[in-house]
């Protein structure tokens, strides 16, 4: 009775909130996404965070059949938060409205608001002894992509050749793709991509084909064709998102979710091949073997290094297609023993031909040869107000990487972490993706502290501070350097219809400096300050604004200071009788260099993570619109503009436009069949 | 040749870090407890060494020690004592300190003196003797200089600090020149949140360098144990440490991470009476 009566009321109080808050479901985790990419120099990495946060926000999860696998997989809640919402399901039963979320312990306005786009309210659980197939089949979810963009522009790429040894881009300009997915209960999911880059020939585009089966007896996981797998702190294997330093300073540890399907269009990261997970009483045992090919140059039968980037739209790139077979085999055991739970990874893997990039100082540890293997062991401990994680791992070489944390949860309105890494300047792991400064689980020393802190209702302060060592040489930096990494956050939301934040952020670090008088690299300091402050308001009739200035400094030694400028505003509509989204943007930069980059995020089509970044004088403007025909038909289409005021021609090579300004065209169809 | 590389790790720690800074006057030996070291060396607005009004706003006497070791450079360790003695008239302090090894040694005399003005606010002064030992060739050099503090709950969650180092001092003569102790000024505060939290924050400058801040955060995640965590800035150092408290015993641990020398490992023991 008190339950029903503190729900009735809270949601008289905060209906206005929560309303808003649905309105506006994108805003709250694509800022958080955007955040972390602008930390991280790893762009795969967020492309995968943000394709899978948007796979579950198009088909979000029920919160009264929510599980800790669910929960985990939202990297915004803490374990205290994942445990406390299990908890309340447990000791409450099934919640009677979504605003029930508020009285779970621990869980604040920020959160739920970042909560709410990727859970719905349905029905309670039914225990079923036997998996009912006919009707999950029958119930299957069917949905398919058709995505087309293409720049407006005529870049050289595809002009005619003006020399016969010219290189030319073989396809046609638009990018495109073609997805199916069908999920049957979350038990079975299957499903295919086919993509074309810009520039490339459909023949030469990406095909992808994933099976997975979850729950089914002791099977916890099947997965054949495409998929993804990450152990522990992802230290041995990790071909999923690795977290990083962002606004949720104090969640700093991965969270590696084991075997997934890829259903994304990433070309590099995945594995292909056959993944299975037992579970037996309170151990699960996972298996998995992959064979695929790699595009990678190679000289007389020696492979000198593997392609990172996945386009084949010129002669140069379709030489190094499937330059290399990669073979891989591991396995994987957890356990949990009450708040303790413990993992070990081994993974070995070989090539056909041996690795053996040109010797620089700066590669002389990295891997050379035919195979490889790494082995781990990972764990997580919960106590009290503690959560303690981290992992430790080593190559065949005898080389070790280690990372350790401690998250105190202070109290509801205080949490801070401290992460500790330490990855041997030899050690070598090709399938590993972790939290580092660099984008490789390599000569790298650090220490991480974090801190969230609600002082008073409607403020938030968070930041982190990061110092790290790199104690061998790294490209660009020839002598062991170091460097830190601070941000500070100050968020305020008083109304419901209105929020803002000011944010600092300093990050130094050491480089070759370009003095034309030198003999040698001198290496020598640089950094970049970047403030910004964002407001978002609401004046009703579904429409929004949001505000943002952004300014940063960049100082190198000898070398006079430059310094960047950005203005940007941005309205969405959503109207009440037409089934239609809108949403425009502007924003005007000033930089004095390349060093002054500006970062903008901007809405794009659905499952597309548009992160541009700007030098130079210009504006661009970009507008999208969403219409869904019926429920089962929507569209998207966007298209976005940038013009510079100081230059004539915009990029270089094949991508060179002549011309100072460029505009591309962005179109997404979902039929949910 | 692993001797000759330890002769050269010391000469070049002890010449690229302590000297620059020792001639134009030295903070080698300044006592710093492992407490306030674990929370960013932010002490100036806590019971520490560091403010000389901070024995009178809580009428605390203690005697404690202390030990640190820079980078497990024995040379380089500091060796501190304190005493302090509350009374209805005026509370009163001694404190010894020595850095150093035989070839060069800091030894500093301080006594304190500070008086609780009313019931949210104290004020102390420190007088210091600074006994120099630069090198075999040269004189012993003595300096005297005089600080200041204040501490003020102005708040009942929010106390502020403040003291300036140096107010008054004497000058001394080496080979190279004159030199004296540089002026330095603390500006801090604390803030308590609940039975169990404590953030602190400082900002430090001196006449000669750019400033430093430093941030910490002390939970109490046990009535006895205190965890401790900080950062400190020019260099960027982050820091640690635990504090435990018996009866009218406190035994307190704390690291300063420099990212290229190591770990600044410091101890402190504490009797309250």
């Amino acid at each position: 009775m008190n339950r029903l009566l503190i729900t009735f009321l809270l949601l008289l109080i905060f209906s206005n909130i929560f309303s808003q808050i649905v309105d506006n479901k994108d805003n709250s985790w694509s800022d958080f996404v955007n955040e972390i990419a602008e930390s991280t120099s790893n762009e795969q990495n967020i492309n995968n965070l943000y394709e899978e946060l948007s796979q579950i926000h198009e088909n979000p999860f029920n919160i009264n059949q929510i599980d800790r696998n669910q929960l985990e997989r939202l990297p915004f809640l803490s374990e205290e938060q994942i445990e406390n919402i299990q908890a309340y399901l447990y000791v409450n039963g099934p919640m009677k409205s979504i605003f029930e979320l508020k009285l779970v312990k621990d869980l604040d306005m920020k959160t739920i608001e970042m909560l709410l786009p990727f859970v719905y309210l349905g029905e309670p659980p039914v225990s079923e002894q036997k998996i009912a197939w006919q009707k999950l089949f029958r119930k299957a979810k069917q949905t398919t992509y058709f995505r087309f963009d293409s720049n407006l522009n005529e870049k050289v790429g595809f002009s005619p050749k003006v020399d016969s040894a010219d290189s030319r881009y073989l396809g046609t300009a638009p990018y495109s793709f073609f997805k199916y997915d069908f999920n049957a209960g979350n038990k079975i999911q299957f499903g295919f991509v086919a993509e074309k880059d810009a520039g490339e020939r459909i023949k030469d585009g990406f095909f992808s084909f994933h099976f997975l089966m979850k729950d089914v007896g002791i099977v916890k996981r099947l997965a054949l064709g495409r998929y993804k797998l990450a152990f522990g702190q992802g230290l041995a294997m990790n071909t999923n998102f690795a977290m990083s330093k962002s606004i949720l300073a104090s969640n700093v540890a991965t969270r590696a979710e084991g075997v997934s399907r890829h259903f994304s269009t990433d070309e590099i990261n995945y594995l292909q091949g056959a993944a299975i997970t037992l579970g037996y009483r309170k151990h699960l045992f996972s298996f998995f073997v992959s064979a695929k090919n790699a595009a990678a140059s190679i000289n007389d039968s020696v492979l000198s290094s593997i392609k990172t980037d996945a386009y084949f739209n010129t002669e140069n790139d379709l030489k190094q297609r499937n330059g290399v077979m990669m073979y891989l085999a591991g396995t994987n055991w957890q356990h949990r023993f009450g708040a303790l739970k413990l993992g070990a990874t081994a993974v070995y893997y070989a090539f056909d031909k041996p690795l053996k990039p040109e010797i620089r100082k700066d590669n002389y540890f990295s891997f050379r040869g035919r195979d490889n293997w790494n082995v781990s062991i990972d764990y997580q401990y919960r106590w009290r107000r503690f959560f303690a994680f981290g992992e430790t791992a080593m190559s065949v070489n005898g080389a070790l990487a280690s990372l350790n944390g401690l998250s105190v949860n202070v109290s509801s309105t205080f949490k801070t972490t401290l992460l500790q890494r330490s990855y041997s300047k030899s050690y070598q792991a090709y399938y590993s993706a972790s939290f580092a400064e660099s984008s490789r689980t390599e000569n790298e020393q650090g220490v991480y502290w974090g801190i969230q802190w609600n002082p008073y209702r409607y403020w938030r302060l968070s930041g982190y501070a990061d110092a790290f060592r790199f104690p061998w040489l790294k490209y660009g930096v020839d002598a062991p350097s170091d460097g830190y990494d601070v941000m500070s956050q100050l968020d305020f939301y008083p109304k419901e219809w209105l929020k803002m934040y000011f944010r600092y952020k300093v990050k130094q670090k050491e480089k070759n400096l370009t003095d034309p008088d030198a003999i040698v690299y001198v290496v020598g300091k640089y950094d970049l300050q970047r403030f910004r402050y964002q407001c978002d308001f609401s004046t009703g009739d579904r429409i929004s604004f949001r505000t943002g200035i952004d300014y940063n400094v960049y100082n190198e030694e000898r070398k006079n200071g430059t310094d960047g400028f950005a203005l940007s505003q941005s309205i969405s509509k959503s109207f009440t009788k037409l089934p239609l989204e809108f949403d425009a943007q502007i924003l005007l930069f000033d930089t004095q260099s390349y060093d002054n980059v500006i970062y903008s995020s901007e809405k794009n089509v659905l499952y597309v993570f548009s992160f541009p970044s700007f030098s130079g004088k210009g504006y661009r403007y970009s507008i999208n619109l969403k219409y869904d025909l019926n429920s089962k038909l929507s569209f998207w289409l966007k298209y976005a503009e940038t013009n510079y005021s100081n230059r004539e021609i915009i990029s270089s090579g094949l991508e060179e436009i002549k011309g100072h300004s460029k505009s591309d065209l962005y179109f997404l169809m979902r039929w949910k069949m | 040749m692993k001797n000759t590389i330890k002769n050269i790790k010391l000469f070049t720690v002890i010449f690229g870090l302590i000297f620059p800074t020792f001639g134009v006057g030295s903070e080698n030996n300044h006592i710093s407890d492992a407490r306030s070291s674990a929370l960013g060396d932010a002490s100036v607005s806590l019971s520490s060494p560091e403010n000389p009004s901070s024995n009178s706003l809580h009428r605390e006497s203690s005697l404690a020690i202390h030990y640190a070791n820079p980078f497990g450079v024995k040379e380089l360790s500091t060796v501190s004592a304190q005493l302090f003695y509350a009374n209805r008239m005026l509370d009163l302090g001694v404190s010894l300190s020595r850095f150093g090894y035989e070839k060069y040694n800091e030894t500093t005399i301080s006594g304190y003196f500070s008086r609780k003005l009313s019931s949210r606010l104290a004020l102390g002064v420190r007088i210091n003797y600074l006994s120099l030992m630069m090198s075999e060739y040269e004189d012993r050099k003595s300096v005297l200089s005089g600080d200041i503090g204040f501490l003020a709950e102005v708040l009942p969650k929010l106390t502020i600090g403040m003291s300036v180092d140096h107010l008054l001092r004497t000058k001394y003569s080496t080979a190279r020149g004159d030199f004296e102790m540089p002026l330095i000024l603390h500006l801090g505060a604390n803030y308590r949140q609940g039975k169990d939290l404590m953030l602190v924050a400082e900002i430090e400058k001196d006449n000669l360098n750019d400033p430093l801040l430093k941030i910490g955060c002390e939970y109490l995640s046990l009535e006895e144990v205190a965890l401790r965590i900080g950062l400190l800035t020019n260099p960027y150092r982050p820091t640690f440490g635990i504090g435990y408290s018996t009866g009218h015993f406190v035994f307190d641990v704390a690291s300063i991470y420099h990212l290229i020398l190591g770990f600044n490992t410091q101890f402190s023991m504490k009797y309250k009476f």
